[in-house]
């Protein structure tokens, strides 16, 4: 019981703290998408200092709901706060890193009621450019983290790095359920044939 | 408590198993699958549970893996939170289109693809208007008079990414 209160605690903790870091701090050049994580990871000292200060009866609850073990116990609350953390990374890359499908409708949310054509959807997106920042932004990734190497002849290769992350996505594939609109459009190829 | 664990961690990966299935039902999302699979076996676990609880209690075991209500209580958070991690994985594993590249560089001859095949494969117009289509086709978008609008559900979720952008300004 006492790990569950913790965690709990902790987390709230960690979200308020995820809050007010890019106000205190705020960088010009956009955190790693896993930073939301890291913090919690950095957190995980303070969970062992709270556990091992708060007494194992400090909620009256009866004995029968407190766990006897105590490296259960405070193992379950490390599963519980790193748990719920992921979540949260999760939602926020969803929310912050502008994925396309969050793009799209923010544009529509500016259109109001009035609406928006699938064009102005488009300009919307590209900010009138032609040049693929999305596109550009995600390549750029893929190279500086090592996935890919740029030849001089203007090629793409996959690094051993990529060609180890690129099996593992074709197996997770097996267990994935692709959306129907785009499976259409991919003309029953396999997961990830462009 | 410990029984309420293990069980989280055995019995989680079972809706990803079975998440396919439920494709039809979820408007081909994935994210809907994979989370209505993992309510739909929310009873598979509660069983599970009280049939290991009620074997243990019968043979008089005292130990680490004894049943108490809190465990119980504790596993189902566990298995509900375990979704989030397949999720992070799978849902990235659905959409993102840096792995769409990554896939298609690793699956060409000699590994390697000429730039302007990537800039065809994933032109941004193309993955924008599909982008469009499933937001129809999972009704956050609605048509009118040859124009698009948010229906309820789209103000509803952008207005939650907009309070998520406030609150995480990063």
């Amino acid at each position: 019981m006492r790990s569950i209160v913790l965690a709990g605690a902790l987390f709230a903790g960690l979200t308020i703290l995820l809050m007010l870091i890019p106000r205190v701090r705020p960088r010009r050049t956009g955190r790693s998408i896993f930073f939301p994580f890291c913090v919690a990871l950095a957190l995980l000292p303070l969970y062992a200092l709270l556990y091992a200060a708060v007494p194992a009866d400090f909620l009256p609850v009866p004995n029968s709901w407190m766990e006897s073990r105590t490296v259960v116990d405070f193992c379950n609350g490390i599963c519980l706060y790193l748990l719920l953390a992921v979540g949260l990374n999760d939602l926020l890359i969803a929310a912050v890193s502008q994925p396309f499908s969050t793009d799209v409708l923010m544009v529509y949310r500016r259109a109001g009621r009035s609406g928006a054509g699938a064009d102005d959807v488009v300009r919307g997106c590209t900010r009138g450019t032609d040049s693929g920042r999305h596109l550009e932004r995600r390549l750029h990734h893929l190279l500086s983290h090592g996935y890919l190497r740029a030849k001089e002849d203007g090629g793409l290769v996959a690094t051993p790095k990529g060609l180890r992350l690129a099996g593992l996505i074709g197996l997770l594939c097996r267990f994935t359920v692709t959306s129907a609109v785009e499976d259409e459009s991919r003309s029953k190829r396999t997961c990830f044939s462009a | 408590m410990l029984l309420g664990i293990a069980l989280a961690f055995l019995m989680a990966p079972l809706p990803v198993l079975v998440s396919p299935r439920f494709r039809g039902i979820a408007g081909g999302s994935g994210f809907v699958s994979r989370g209505m699979a993992h309510l739909a076996l929310l009873p598979v676990y509660l069983a599970a549970y009280g049939f290991v609880a009620a074997g243990l209690r019968r043979v008089g075991y005292d130990g680490a893996w004894s049943p108490m209500p809190v465990g119980l209580v504790n596993g189902l958070l566990l298995y509900l939170l375990l979704f989030t991690v397949f999720e992070a994985v799978l849902g990235k594993v659905d959409r993102s289109v840096s792995f769409r590249i990554l896939r298609l560089v690793a699956a060409a001859p000699a590994q390697t693809v000429a730039l302007s095949r990537v800039r065809d494969a994933f032109d941004e117009e193309k993955l924008i208007r599909r982008r469009v289509e499933l937001l129809h086709a999972h009704r956050y978008v609605e048509r009118h008079n040859g124009s698009s609008a948010l229906t309820a559900k789209g103000r509803v979720a952008a207005g939650v990414l907009v309070a998520l952008r406030r609150l995480f300004p990063y």
